[in-house]
């Protein structure tokens, strides 16, 4: 007796095809699953038949077969046990083959028949309704696996018994409701910051372009405090931008209950982070720190104590917008369109650079731990900035700052323009100046003749490479957007050399 | 003269046997192999009923629990070897399900069949 149920392998966020073939022929009684199934694929075997006897089935006592369809694609996870188990009763007609024809089926089994939650539930439904069919996951997984749509039929048992009433018609499950993140009670606003009007401006730009920002500065001077507070004048996620994300979190198990939220990601790792954790891949393919910070932002506090090789990890997702993780046999790529924000004292002891104070180890220090940077790296920062210590005065101060809302709304009126022009030019709405395609940079970036020229003086001088000439001139449409201009003029690019870095150091020589 | 302890339970173990396959041609089977020997193992009994066959380990043990205890894996990797045996010697036999059965026989009480006794797969 045959049957065969859809499932899928998880690669990336994308979910591939797979079919669980079970047959059920006369012979000793054995159980044996193939179809280079891993580690947990192959426990599946105890897990199903514990489930199938706490159901009061059991496994009949006969020659059982499992092929898990394309056999040469490696098979991993934990949720090939409820897709399996289906398939065993569906081969010993104990329930009804036919419906589940129409349906894509992951979960994992527990040793009581209980069906527990597994991640990417949202690929999956995806996936399933790109086939035409519904999918059936565990209960925990519903809430998210109903975002996929509403016309995709999605049952969510949280027991195999649940199931298989439902499967007979002698129940019936009813179907999960997408739901949305209650928004945080307190959310950090820029009004907490005290000064550092310089640094707010930066922020802004930052912000309404989704250029990369380096703030050095010594330590407490608020670094960190306005790095958090970027994320609140960031403009909301689309829809579109909204699932990519939702996909990304849902293949690192980070969706609390399914919910989505449109509020863009933000994740600050800590500098002891491994190469793997940031960039992904492992023993399983899991989507790293960059990965997860798509459509957001990654902080990356005290940047030179990071290990050098993963910084350096960061340069190709900078420039592509994804990162690839290489396999034996395949390769894996989550979307990466990051916003990168990084802070770093000039300094192991902080305060090189303070008028009045010389470091005990000398002004080599601080080039030796600005060192620890590599140029690739920093040439690929559009906004290097120098915060200094922010004055007594200035804290006993009554702040009366703008509040981050004022803020985002001239950011989301910039990001607004950016769009438009790019839905003009037929280019991807959802890109802003920071990561347009290169190709159409001169079209809307062309400034004005004093622009141009003093971009070209300053370019010789300070040994500009193409790289940096050109993010001058993304920084530099940003700062017109931001003042509601069509054309980028002396003013907006003698700005935009202002925090370029190299200008920032001595010109050469 | 006491019989040597071997002899014993030698003749236990016939009686046992002989009890077992009463049991089991009561319940309906037919009794095909007794003490079918093979040079990866030995079976006590092969028996069917309609399309079904069991190999059948006989134990005299004061308990059931005991029983199943008595027949360790390595026991059970030597049945089922025999049983492959078997199975290639009567490529003819048709059958749908095969279990591995136990009978167990305790002096004073009735012998009882306990049906997919162990899985040795």
């Amino acid at each position: 007796m045959y049957s065969q149920i859809a499932t899928v392998a998880f690669q990336g966020i994308e979910a591939k095809p797979v079919d669980v073939q079970v047959l059920v022929a006369p012979g000793l009684p054995s159980f044996s699953i193939v179809g280079l199934p891993d580690k947990a694929v192959a426990e599946s075997r105890e897990r199903v038949r514990a489930a199938l006897t706490a159901i009061g089935v059991g496994l009949p006592p006969k020659r059982i077969t499992v092929n898990l369809a394309p056999a040469d694609l490696p098979k991993e996870g934990s949720h090939y046990d409820l897709p399996i188990a289906l398939g065993l009763l569906s081969a010993c007609q104990a329930i009804p083959g036919d419906i589940l024809l129409d349906f894509c089926v992951i979960g994992e089994l527990g040793l009581d028949g209980s069906i527990a939650t597994v991640i990417g539930a949202l690929p999956a439904a995806i996936s399933a309704h790109s086939r035409g069919m519904g999918l059936i996951c565990p209960a925990g997984c519903g809430a998210e696996a109903a975002w996929a749509g509403e016309d995709v039929a999605i049952l969510a048992p949280d027991h195999l018994l649940g199931l298989v009433s439902h499967l007979r018609g002698s129940s019936l499950l009813t179907r999960p409701i997408a739901k949305t993140q209650a928004p945080p009670a307190h959310c950090p606003d820029l009004k907490d910051v005290k000064g550092q009007e310089n640094a707010k401006r930066a922020l802004e730009i930052a912000a309404a372009g989704g250029h990369h920002l380096l703030m050095c500065g010594p330590p407490g001077a608020g670094k960190s405090m306005l790095a958090q507070r970027l994320p609140s004048i960031l403009p909301p996620m689309e829809p579109r931008e909204i699932l990519e994300v939702a996909m990304i979190h849902s293949m690192a198990g980070l969706l609390p209950k399914g919910r989505l939220t449109d509020r863009r990601p933000f994740r600050a790792p800590h500098h002891s982070a491994t190469m793997a954790a940031l960039v992904g891949g492992g023993a399983r393919p899991q989507p790293g720190e960059i990965a997860l910070a798509h459509n957001g932002v990654l902080f990356l506090d005290e940047l030179p104590e990071f290990a050098p090789h993963v910084i350096d990890a960061l340069r190709q997702p900078l420039e592509t917008g994804e990162t690839v993780i290489a396999r034996a046999n395949h390769h894996i790529s989550y979307p990466s369109r990051i916003q990168l924000v990084a802070a770093m004292n000039p300094c192991r002891c902080g305060r090189a650079g303070e008028p009045g104070y010389s470091c005990k180890q000398g002004p080599r220090c601080a080039e030796r731990y600005k060192g620890r940077l590599s140029g690739p790296l920093l040439d690929r920062i559009d906004l290097m900035l120098d915060i200094p210590a922010v004055t007594a005065k200035d804290l006993a101060l009554p702040a009366e700052g703008e509040t981050s809302a004022t803020i985002r709304a001239r950011v989301t009126a910039a990001r607004m323009r950016q769009s438009e022009r790019l839905r003009a030019l037929g280019a991807d709405p959802y890109l802003c100046n920071a990561n347009c395609p290169a190709s159409l940079i001169d079209q809307i970036a062309a400034p004005d003749r004093d622009g141009e020229a003093l971009l070209t003086t300053t370019a010789q001088r300070f040994r500009l490479s193409a790289r940096g000439y050109y993010r001058t001139l993304r920084v530099a449409r940003t700062l017109a957007d931001l003042d509601g201009e069509p054309n980028v003029r002396y003013v907006h690019v003698a700005e935009a050399l202002a925090y370029r870095g190299e200008c920032t150091l001595q010109p050469a020589a | 003269m006491t019989k040597h302890p071997q002899q014993k339970r030698h003749k236990i173990g016939i009686e046992a046997e002989s009890a077992a396959e009463a049991l089991l041609k009561r319940h309906g089977y037919d009794v095909l192999n007794r003490r079918y020997r093979t040079p990866a193992g030995e079976i006590d009994i092969v028996a069917r009923r309609n399309n079904h066959i069991s190999f059948v380990e006989v134990k005299s043990r004061p308990s059931e629990a005991e029983a199943i205890w008595a027949i360790s894996p390595r026991q059970q990797r030597r049945i089922a070897g025999a049983a492959d045996y078997w199975l290639q010697a009567y490529p003819d036999i048709g059958y749908e399900t095969i279990t591995f059965d136990a009978v167990l026989v305790t002096h004073g009480r009735n012998a009882q069949h306990l049906v997919d006794a162990f899985r040795p797969y």
